[in-house]
């Protein structure tokens, strides 16, 4: 499974749509439909307690970083698209732990 | 009395020893399931005046249902008639059969029956007299006056002070219709009886009466007998398998809980027993407010702890804003949040963090320290507020979370990551404790509650920071004027319901506006809360504009909060300014209050350096 959201960028800044893979994204947005809602702003990453790039939920490679989430819920409360980031935070760790890939 | 026995007794009797047989066995699992913390803590309760105080309070709530009266006199008449009433029933029956057999050791069933095999005194003649006929039929009166309104409930539930009342499953319904109809075949029974014999009281004599004026009772007294055997039968047999097996467990959970034990992860047998204290009265749904806006979906705790009982996964698990209402009005005392609290997983999130630590003030040692949570960053009004007031004061303090990188652990906690919130706690304690401050002071409620809680600070109050306004105000250490406005409180949940802090914010905002605020312990839900994971913005949105109304219905000048979640709660719902208790003591505060000679002191206000 792989466990990207979105597509990736490369350093050129060409989006190549070969890498993307939303399966993963879209089974979460089941759960949590207002992630669909993300606009990439970072209001999220800003506002994050722990430091950048825990919350990197707009790119790639977030997983790791997203365990030593404190839930505290920041992001949630800055959110200027509704977005219920603690549950879609939540979420991601389940289907990780669904899928025996606990980072 | 020839001899005290009829077929018909079996059918009762096999179904009590279900009832029996289940009761006895759960009991076991439920002592064998405590860990042996819990155990030896109820090997000490059983020996002391914990012991008295149980059975004291068994009576008030299982018996007579203290606490559903203060809430609503119709439904505590309700509960109390058919609860009391039976339970009379049962022991003077007992006495009855014992006074006139001479046997305490006889089978259970003659004393159930007993009118069967001595139909009493004779009619009418006994049916004013107080004996024992008079008083069986007394509180048969009871039960039945009880079981009037427990049908209008069903119906019409308003008209017994619920808004709503419990949607039951199948087998609920089943058992339900049992327990309406024991007490009118017990009536039939009893009055055929006596009608046959020309015997009996004021009901059961003058029942019996107009039956043998319209036909001859006697063939019919055995079928009623049968009759009312059998509903009895159904009843046990059905019992441990609904809502009705809170009626032996109750008591169990409140010698229990009177011992010093609480729902735990070390004692899993603790919680079971719980959810069977659990009636499904139906009393929570009202106390919760996603009821409003939610309707028609199972959240509240009844519905939760049914299901885990019924061993399904509980409905709208993470939906829920733990906000505490449900337990505070749970009139069983059903351990409601920390039952939720470990149904939520440990997803693993938060292990192992690395954050930044905190030394005193440059090495220095300093007298308070200042935490003011994640939230209140989003909120810095409040920080500034606080900054001024400290300084005012006169108090040497240190902003430990400046950087705003801290966190206490609660919210992790409250979304089920209990591990992470442990690690978590063991980095900040040796943190605080290293500074050497004899006083934490914190602007949020959700981090007061879990340092109040859980963190082990040897040496160090933690005050929330109405507390500590309240007592600068108490000890003149500043000063405030008069705002001339009207202001209402919004108790926040972590520190009203669930900290107990009720005295301080009322102090404050007295002596602040001309308003009788007195926090009660019963504050609504904001909406906000962290303990809400899956509930979209919306619904949150709604409950706060319900809280909004419901808090502004007298048109107050200001809401007042001491909260920081509040606060950003309740801003874009009303059009009443909102502020936190710091902010409004801050802006009316007086000048030059303070002793500016004592401003180096490390002695402020009686908190010293913690060596």
């Amino acid at each position: 499974m792989k466990t990207k959201f979105g597509f990736d960028i490369h350093d050129n800044r060409q989006i190549d749509l070969d890498l993307e893979d939303t399966r993963f994204a879209d089974e979460v947005a089941v759960v949590v439909k207002s992630w669909k809602a993300c606009m990439k702003c970072g209001a999220c990453v800003g506002t994050c307690p722990v430091g950048k790039g825990v919350l990197n939920l707009t790119g790639i490679n977030y997983q790791p970083a997203l365990t030593t989430c404190l839930m505290c819920g920041k992001c949630l409360l800055v959110c200027p698209r509704g977005i219920n980031t603690r549950h879609l935070i939540l979420e991601v760790m389940n289907k990780y732990r669904e899928y025996g890939k606990a980072v | 009395m020839e001899k005290l026995f009829d077929p018909f007794v079996l059918l009762f009797t096999a179904g009590f020893s279900v009832t029996g047989i289940w009761f006895i066995y759960k009991v076991y699992r439920w002592l064998a399931g405590l860990s042996s913390a819990d155990r030896s803590l109820v090997f000490h309760g059983v020996f002391s005046a914990r012991l008295w105080k149980a059975l004291i309070e068994t009576i008030s709530e299982s018996l007579i249902h203290r606490k559903v009266f203060s809430r609503n006199p119709r439904l505590g008449y309700m509960h109390m008639s058919l609860a009391f009433g039976w339970f009379m029933l049962i022991l003077i029956g007992n006495i009855e059969s014992t006074w006139y057999t001479g046997d305490l050791f006889k089978p259970i069933y003659v004393s159930v029956f007993w009118r069967f095999f001595d139909p009493g005194p004779a009619f009418p003649r006994a049916a004013w007299q107080p004996g024992f006929a008079f008083i069986m039929d007394l509180f048969l009166l009871l039960v039945l006056s009880g079981l009037l309104f427990a049908i209008v409930k069903r119906f019409r539930s308003r008209l017994v002070g619920l808004k709503r009342t419990t949607r039951q499953q199948p087998v609920d319904r089943l058992a339900l219709t049992a327990l309406w109809l024991i007490f009118p075949a017990r009536l039939i029974a009893e009055s055929m009886t006596c009608g046959a014999h020309g015997t009996g009281s004021f009901l059961t004599g003058t029942l019996g009466h107009l039956f043998s004026f319209a036909f001859s009772p006697s063939p019919l007294v055995l079928p009623t007998w049968w009759f009312y055997s059998f509903i009895l039968s159904s009843f046990f047999f059905l019992l441990p398998f609904t809502r009705y097996a809170h009626i032996p467990s109750e008591p169990v959970l409140i010698f229990l809980r009177r011992f010093g034990v609480r729902v735990s992860i070390e004692s899993p047998s603790f919680t079971d027993l719980n959810l069977h204290a659990c009636s499904s009265c139906g009393i929570c749904l009202d106390a919760c407010q996603l009821s409003e806006v939610m309707p028609g979906k199972q959240v509240q705790s009844n519905y939760f702890n049914r299901a885990l009982r019924n061993g399904a996964n509980p409905p709208h698990q993470w939906d829920c804003l733990l906000c505490g209402r449900c337990g505070s009005a749970c009139p069983v005392g059903v351990e409601l949040i920390p039952i939720r609290q470990l149904q939520r997983p440990d997803t693993g999130i938060g292990r192992g963090l690395q954050l930044p630590g905190l030394v005193g003030k440059n090495g220095h040692k300093v007298t308070i320290l200042y935490f003011a949570g994640c939230m209140t960053h989003l909120t810095p009004g409040i920080i500034s507020s606080m900054r001024k007031i400290f300084d005012q004061s006169g108090a040497s303090w240190h902003f430990f979370d400046a950087d705003g990188q801290n966190c206490c652990g609660r919210p992790l906690k409250l979304a089920g990551q209990t591990q992470a919130a442990s690690e978590l706690k063991k980095k900040l304690e040796q943190d605080f404790l290293r500074s050497g401050a004899g006083l934490l002071v914190t602007s949020c409620p959700i981090c007061f509650r879990i340092f109040n809680e859980e963190y082990r600070l040897p040496g160090m109050r933690v005050l929330h920071h109405s507390q500590y306004i309240s007592e600068l105000l108490e000890w003149k250490r500043i000063k405030v004027g008069p705002s001339g406005l009207s202001a209402a409180y919004h108790e926040p949940c972590e520190l009203g319901r669930g900290s107990g802090i009720l005295v301080e914010p009322g102090l404050v905002i007295r002596s602040l506006f001309h308003s009788d605020v007195t926090p009660s312990g019963e504050g609504l839900c904001c909406g906000g809360s962290l303990g809400g994971v899956a509930l979209e913005p919306e619904v949150r949105k709604a409950v706060a504009r319900g809280a909004a109304e419901q808090l502004t219905v007298n048109h107050p000048d200001v809401l007042i909060t001491a909260c920081p979640l509040c606060k950003k709660t309740f801003k874009p719902v009303t059009s009443i300014p909102v502020q936190d208790i710091a902010e409004a003591t801050a802006h009316y505060l007086i000048a030059g209050s303070s002793m500016p000679e004592r401003r180096k002191s490390t002695k402020v206000l009686g908190y010293e350096i913690n060596k």
